[in-house]
């Protein structure tokens, strides 16, 4: 039996290769995304365990609320969260940090008290820290080598390393506050028990982590909900929405699935129509034994049977396809995650993975294949045997022939090839389809990166200058004020947007901070009447210019039109001038919390909030879009791959199915150049066919997958349609096609008059 | 003229070398029609393989009035046949999507010909120009078959078998329109052949056995195509 099967591949050497390759790198590459998502999955049930937060939030503290506790911030704080998780039935718990920064700035660290009552640390090693104690995070220990004992210096103390862990509320941690995104190379996150984290100075408006007492998961969205529109709050943000717990993640395993689910369904396809292709290939070719058999009495079933063979190759090549897959997830996984602080836990070998990835699919195509070869030889064995041709000529090659006249024979007969034979049309249609997908696909994500970093920093002109916000005093010449107030829009359909910084822009040198709208003019804030916002926030909230909707900043509503709309397609930021603010009624003065500075200012969590550089602002853009840029390339070299071995066995399909053709052309004095302009020449044709209708194709998908992506993020993956990068595309495919079926010409020259001659 | 001198051609059959024409020699004349008899494995259709410029003898030559083909390159064979020869098989080996009438034009391309009408109407074949080749019978398919070799204009037909598929009343149709067309145009036809009968409208008889000439007739009385005895 295993000898049958061998001889079934053997006997079509490249075919079989081909449905190798094809079949190994869809399942591969299936697997890889599916089991890094799963890990991923794995990684955060088993990090909840430490009862992550529900919810984060920052209470919104008036002056009665201050006057009421004697003008004691802290005793404020405390009161209003009791009433609040009286209201909600909730638990809080206060999250305060410190920030250090160390070796010029270089270093930063983020502190916190390791003894918590939820986000408890999930310890990769070792145990919670006594005092004199530390445990560093995962990502950085393992960066940095660093091993339970080992001493730790911080602001020249010394603590000796008692555990390693994983913060369950950072698992995409914001390290810094400058919007930074975190390297383990330089940044850590630390905890302390409570004795020395007192020592620690903490930043004055701690964030809060709360859960729900009780209540469904539906009970608790709704109440998530009215907490979001209850102005005690600043802000509420549901873990799933926070960016360092769930939101980034599930951004990832988002976009994993739409690649898992793109390059399968394509390939999946690919590999069934090559196993049919093969199979109507083989029988043609064996058509004479198989004739022989089915006078003898063997049954269609009998005879088709040596082809479910196939579903062996296509196991083989899903189970290796797999298991290389499984082996390479952790290296994947970890590429994905290099910014996030998630363990791997290496999952054992998923048996669900492989029958949904690997048997079913195998078992699929071939029963598909196996149905197909019953149709084939569903013919009289004498019609085998003899070869008799009862082919009834579709339309369009009957009309072809009409066309045929002495002087354009070899071109009038290379049409007919052309459409004489649907299946293999299609395949090459499909093959250049597929290498167009492929590669447009992974260029337009490459490109697209490109544009994001560039039009996020298009209207940034500072060098190294810093925004910060509350450090108002220093009104020097050179520096530029704005106001910063949190809100909400309120839109027209009374639906509530996400909460958005409004940033209320001073007269003065705006050259530090520049906003272009759509036609790349520059927008002078001042002249604004209204709201101007990005088109990040235009698109996801549906607004356009001349909108009217109220700002809700903590309870104040007040009603604005969209004035304008910036082309940047990245934060949550929108603006304002000041002017129209005090209109308005949003400012009653001209106020200031925040500046923009020409000046190097160091951070102090006294004074500042936060403090962005235009150096990290690039560097974090640098480094988002940087797992978009591994991937591109990861696609486009699977695509290069695939797309390459489709077109080169369709051309092999074509020679196989026309050597007859070419045979006889051969004997009767054609020579290899008209055989191959009559019989392959016209397919180059129908592949570039096939990439013209990947163009719209990949356009589409592009838009629709990172349409997905955005709303869940604060930015526009803009996919634009871009001429250059098209022009690349098809004169890869061009050149691809070409050096293809050049280098399948030499078939042509093998084959010879004993294709009839000694039949 | 076509002369073959001591022509040799092996087949490899693994490790051991066959010898599928031995010191082969024989000549064809210009508007001689010669047949080739013999069993199975004889080495006829290996000699009109050699003959015809489709295959190369291992040693030995051919030679057309006097150029030898035999160490032609590639590319010269291919336009010698071009030029020179026409084939007609056993089984038609017509082209299934191209209409009766562009397979004959695929052999009057080849000469630039343009005039075939003459022998489209010789082979009674205006009637069926549209149709496609699964729509004839087998003797309008062969009668297609010698219409696309004729459109070529060949100085030599080589024919395998052409009426080995073929019911005797059709098969004697074929055989006269080739006689007819021969006697007509002056060409040299070699045939091959189980069938003993043939033999009778042929001006030189071969027999072949085992690689090698065994006998070589001259016909004195050519008999007419229709009249041959059917084997």
């Amino acid at each position: 039996m295993v000898n049958r099967w061998l001889s079934l591949y053997k006997n079509n050497k490249v075919n079989s290769i081909g449905i190798f390759i094809i079949v190994l790198l869809t399942i591969l590459l299936g697997t890889v995304f599916l089991e890094t998502n799963q890990a991923m999955e794995r990684s955060m049930a088993l990090v909840s365990q430490g009862e992550t937060q529900d919810f984060s939030y920052l209470l919104n503290i008036t002056a009665d609320d201050l006057a009421a506790a004697g003008y004691d911030y802290p005793t404020a704080l405390a009161n209003k969260n009791e009433v609040i998780a009286e209201n909600y039935q909730i638990v809080w718990e206060e999250r305060p940090f410190a920030m250090v920064r160390t070796a010029g700035g270089k270093e930063i660290f983020r502190i916190y008290q390791a003894e918590r009552t939820m986000d408890r640390l999930y310890l990769t090693a070792g145990t919670l820290p006594a005092v004199g104690e530390m445990v560093v995070d995962e990502q950085y220990a393992k960066r940095h080598g660093l091993e339970v004992g080992d001493v730790f210096t911080v602001s020249g103390i010394d603590y000796t390393l008692s555990g390693r862990a994983v913060f369950p509320d950072q698992l995409y941690p914001l390290v810094d506050n400058t919007g930074l995104q975190y390297d383990p190379g330089s940044q850590a996150i630390l905890a302390l028990c409570e004795e020395d984290f007192a020592q620690w100075e903490t930043a004055v408006n701690s964030p809060m982590a709360g859960r729900f007492s009780g209540g469904t998961a539906e009970e608790n969205a709704k109440m998530l909900e009215r907490m979001q529109e209850d102005e005690n709050f600043f802000y509420v943000t549901g873990a799933q929405d926070n960016m360092q717990i769930g939101a980034a993640i599930t951004s990832q395993q988002n976009m994993n699935l739409i690649i898992m689910g793109f390059s399968m369904g394509i390939l999946g396809g690919i590999a069934l129509l090559l196993v049919i292709i093969t199979i109507t290939q083989q029988i043609k070719t064996e058509q004479h034994n198989l004739g022989v058999l089915k006078a003898m009495g063997y049954t269609n079933i009998q005879i088709s049977a040596k082809y479910l063979g196939y579903f062996f190759l296509i196991l083989a090549a899903a189970v290796i396809g797999y298991l290389v897959g499984h082996l390479l997830t952790g290296s994947f996984y970890g590429l994905q995650v290099a910014r996030f602080n998630l363990p791997f836990i290496k999952g054992p070998i998923n048996y669900g993975n492989l029958l949904v990835m690997g048997v079913i699919p195998a078992a699929a195509i071939t029963l598909l294949a196996f149905l197909t070869s019953i149709m084939k030889v569903r013919r009289p064995a004498l019609h085998l045997i003899k070869d008799i041709n009862i082919k009834k000529n579709g339309i369009t090659v009957r009309r072809r022939n009409k066309k045929i006249t002495d002087r354009n024979y070899l071109a009038g007969i290379r049409k007919i090839i052309l459409f004489s034979n649907l299946l293999l049309f299609v395949f090459i249609l499909f093959g250049g389809f597929a290498l167009g997908v492929q590669i447009q696909f992974a260029y337009t994500t490459y490109n697209m990166t490109a544009n994001i970093s560039q039009s996020v920093m298009e209207g940034i002109n500072y060098q190294s200058d810093v925004r910060f916000i509350d450090a108002v005093e220093d009104r020097s010449a050179d520096n530029y004020y704005f106001y910063d107030r949190a809100g909400k829009l309120e839109l027209a359909d009374a639906k509530e947007s996400k909460l958005y910084n409004l940033l209320i822009m001073g007269s003065g040198d705006r050259s530090l901070l520049q906003l272009y709208d759509s036609q790349g003019a520059i927008i002078d804030i001042n002249e604004e009447d209204g709201l101007v916002i990005n088109r990040h926030i235009a698109l996801q909230n549906g607004l356009a210019i001349g909108d009217l909707v109220n700002f809700d900043s903590g309870g104040q509503v007040t009603g604005v039109p969209i004035s304008n709309i910036s082309q940047s397609v990245y934060g949550t930021t929108i603006y304002m001038g000041q002017r129209a603010a005090i209109e308005r009624g949003i400012l009653d003065a001209e106020e200031y919390n925040g500046m923009y500075s020409g000046e190097a200012v160091e951070f102090d969590a006294n004074e500042h909030l936060a403090i962005v550089q235009a150096d990290n602002l690039r560097e974090s853009l640098d480094q988002s879009v940087g797992m978009f840029r591994v991937t591109s390339i990861i696609l486009f070299m699977c695509g290069l791959v695939i797309g390459t071995t489709i077109i080169l066995l369709s051309i092999f399909g074509v020679i196989a199915n026309y050597r007859k053709y070419i045979a006889v052309m051969k004997i009767y004095g054609y020579s290899d150049r008209e055989c191959s302009y009559a019989a392959i020449d016209g397919f180059r044709l129908v592949s570039m066919v096939g990439f013209l209708i990947s163009i719209p194709y990949t356009f589409l998908l592009a838009t629709i997958m990172f349409n997905i992506i955005s709303a869940g993020s604060d930015m526009i993956y803009p996919v634009e349609f871009n001429i250059p990068s098209t022009l690349v595309c098809f004169g890869l495919t061009m050149i691809i096609t070409e050096i293809l079926i050049r280098a399948t010409k030499r078939k042509i020259t093998g084959i010879s008059f004993r294709e009839i001659m000694e039949h | 003229m076509i002369k073959v001198s001591n022509a040799v051609k092996y087949y490899k059959d693994g490790e051991k070398k066959i010898a599928a024409l031995s010191e082969v020699s024989l000549t064809v004349g210009n508007n001689e029609l010669v047949v080739i008899l013999g069993p199975s494995g004889s080495g006829k259709s290996t000699l009109i393989n050699v003959m015809s410029a489709l295959d190369r003898c291992d040693m030995g030559k051919i030679e057309y009035d006097g150029t030898v083909i035999t160490d032609l390159p590639d590319r010269k064979m291919t336009r010698f046949r071009r030029d020179n020869v026409g084939f007609i098989f056993q089984e038609y080996y017509l082209l299934p999507d191209l209409t009766v009438e562009n397979n004959i034009r695929m052999g009057a391309s080849l000469a630039k010909n343009t005039d075939y009408g003459e022998i489209i109407s010789m082979l009674d074949l205006d009637q069926l120009m549209k149709r496609m080749p699964y729509q004839l019978s087998g003797g309008q398919q062969q009668r297609v078959a010698i219409a696309r070799a004729l459109a070529k204009k060949p100085q030599v037909l080589f024919c395998d078998e052409p009426t080995g598929a073929l019911d005797e009343a059709t098969g004697k149709q074929v055989l006269s329109l080739l006689q007819d067309y021969q006697r007509k145009n002056n060409i040299a036809i070699v045939m091959v052949t189980h069938n003993q009968g043939i033999a009778a409208m042929a001006s030189k008889v071969v027999r072949m056995n085992s690689g090698r000439i065994i006998s070589e007739e001259i016909n004195q009385n050519i008999a007419d195509a229709a009249d041959v005895r059917w084997a």
